[in-house]
């Protein structure tokens, strides 16, 4: 049986952000004309491929490598419309960037590149059913697991590389953020974790989770705080000891078994 | 000597005038109220509540004479020295403090309170809390020991059973050298409703 959703739709941040690029560029065609608009197509497609390229170096996923070089071929076409218009150059990188949209789409609904932040939350509060509130801003003691410095270390970066949660590497333990925009921490236009939602695994083998305020109200409910704290550690305790046994394409198998959540 | 005896004492013979005030009891067998007054330029009013403090304390004796005028006390030094003692660690009331460890606590629900963490530590370092409503609202932040932060860390969240003070502090593995801190800050936290206890 298919069992309800916990989390609440999803908000408009990104569909109206993507409603002012659409604005801006269709603006552009609209008051400045078709040179402009050009102009403004490869200026936003490139700055898109350097996202990419930045998010590629840090998290070595091919994923990216497609994004990046799908805006930029596409980028390029619109670069060539503007100034070149060397008609061979255009086809060429027009095709190009065609092939590169088939494979983006691959890349795009196997999930590649997905940040996987509604599936985690939603897997999360799969197995609280109280909801008796209790929200606490303290990081909840989630019990211990166990596992060698190096492998904690180890599925961070398997985390990363799979956008499924952003690590901080600290002395004495690994943070594993798994924020609502993964940009904002892989650009390094954020430093602190401490307003997103994380776990803490610690040298000793301690687990600690924070569930931010912010994303505690993204659930339809409101689920009895500390059984939902003791479900986000369990769940990444599962995901952990999967990688621990080289089965961690099963962790992607249960996030993308979720796809249902957009 | 209890703590507030002390104070009252020392903040007695802190006046600028105390020492002279001293020199001439030693010297004199006994001595009035006006007659010190004249002599160290005081009034008669401050000698007399400086003499009637020393005498309160035991330090001086007092004696109710008859001369033609209408009668007043003469004073005479009765202690050659003077010394005060506080145990502070009397201050500390252990038969209190073993009923609190056994207070079942958790974080009340709603507080209102923000938990800052020490860096690189789930360990909470601050606290922040609003005292008041409307205008008369002040922030109040309580810094807080290592050991302080580590038990809160420990503290039963809102919507979980209830915890004595003595079970938190030995999840935490806190040393039971550092309790009457911990007992401090849960008695601070218990008053400002950041944390309820089952009664």
């Amino acid at each position: 049986m298919k069992k309800p959703v916990k989390l609440k739709p999803n908000d408009l941040g990104t569909g109206i952000f993507v409603m002012v690029i659409v604005i801006i560029i269709i603006g552009s065609r609209i008051i400045f004309g078709r040179e402009a608009f050009y102009n403004v197509l490869w200026i936003i497609l490139t700055i898109s491929a350097l996202i990419h390229f930045v998010v590629l170096l840090r998290t070595k996923n091919w994923g990216h490598l497609i994004a990046m070089l799908f805006y930029l071929f596409i980028a390029a076409t619109f670069f060539n419309l503007s100034f070149h218009r060397h008609h061979f150059l255009t086809l060429f990188f027009a095709a190009s960037g065609f092939i590169l949209f088939i494979l983006f789409m691959y890349v795009m609904f196997t999930n590649r590149i997905k940040w996987r932040y509604t599936e985690i939350l939603e897997l999360a509060a799969r197995p609280v059913d109280e909801s008796d509130d209790g929200f606490s801003p303290r990081p909840f003691p989630a019990g211990e697991a166990r596992y060698a410095k190096g492998e904690v270390i180890g599925f961070a970066k398997f985390l990363l590389k799979h956008v499924i949660a952003y690590p901080y590497f600290e002395e004495n333990r690994v943070i594993l953020v798994v924020p609502q925009n993964m940009f904002s921490h892989l650009l390094f236009l954020k430093r602190s974790y401490q307003e997103d939602t994380y776990i803490s695994f610690d040298f000793n083998g301690n687990v600690s989770v924070h569930i931010a305020k912010k994303d505690y109200q993204k659930y339809k409910e409101e689920l009895t705080f500390d059984r939902l704290c003791d479900s986000f550690g369990n769940l990444f305790r599962e995901f952990l000891e999967l990688y621990q046994r080289s089965e961690s394409s099963k962790i992607i198998d249960r996030l993308n078994a979720l796809r249902f959540i957009s | 000597m209890d703590f507030n005896t002390a104070s009252k004492l020392s903040s007695l013979i802190s006046k600028d005038y105390a020492e002279d005030f001293f020199k001439l009891l030693v010297m004199y067998q006994d001595i009035s109220a006006s007659e010190a007054a004249s002599r160290l330029n005081l009034h008669t009013k401050t000698a007399q509540d400086f003499l009637e403090g020393l005498d309160s304390f035991g330090i001086v004796s007092k004696k109710e004479v008859f001369e033609k005028k209408r009668p007043y006390f003469r004073y005479s030094l009765k202690k050659k020295e003077l010394t005060i003692h506080i145990d502070f660690a009397a201050l500390y009331d252990k038969k209190d403090n073993q009923d609190k460890l056994k207070w079942r606590i958790r974080e009340k629900k709603n507080s209102g309170a923000m938990f800052k963490t020490f860096s690189k530590s789930d360990h909470i370092s601050t606290v922040h809390f609003f005292l008041g409503k409307g205008r008369t609202c002040s922030e109040k932040k309580l810094n807080l020991t290592r050991n302080q932060g580590n038990f809160l860390f420990y503290l039963p969240f809102p919507t979980e059973p209830f915890l004595s003070v003595a079970d938190i502090i030995k999840k935490a593995k806190i040393d039971e050298s550092y309790i009457p801190e911990i007992l401090d800050i849960v008695d601070v936290l218990e008053q400002y409703k950041i944390i309820e206890r089952k009664l």
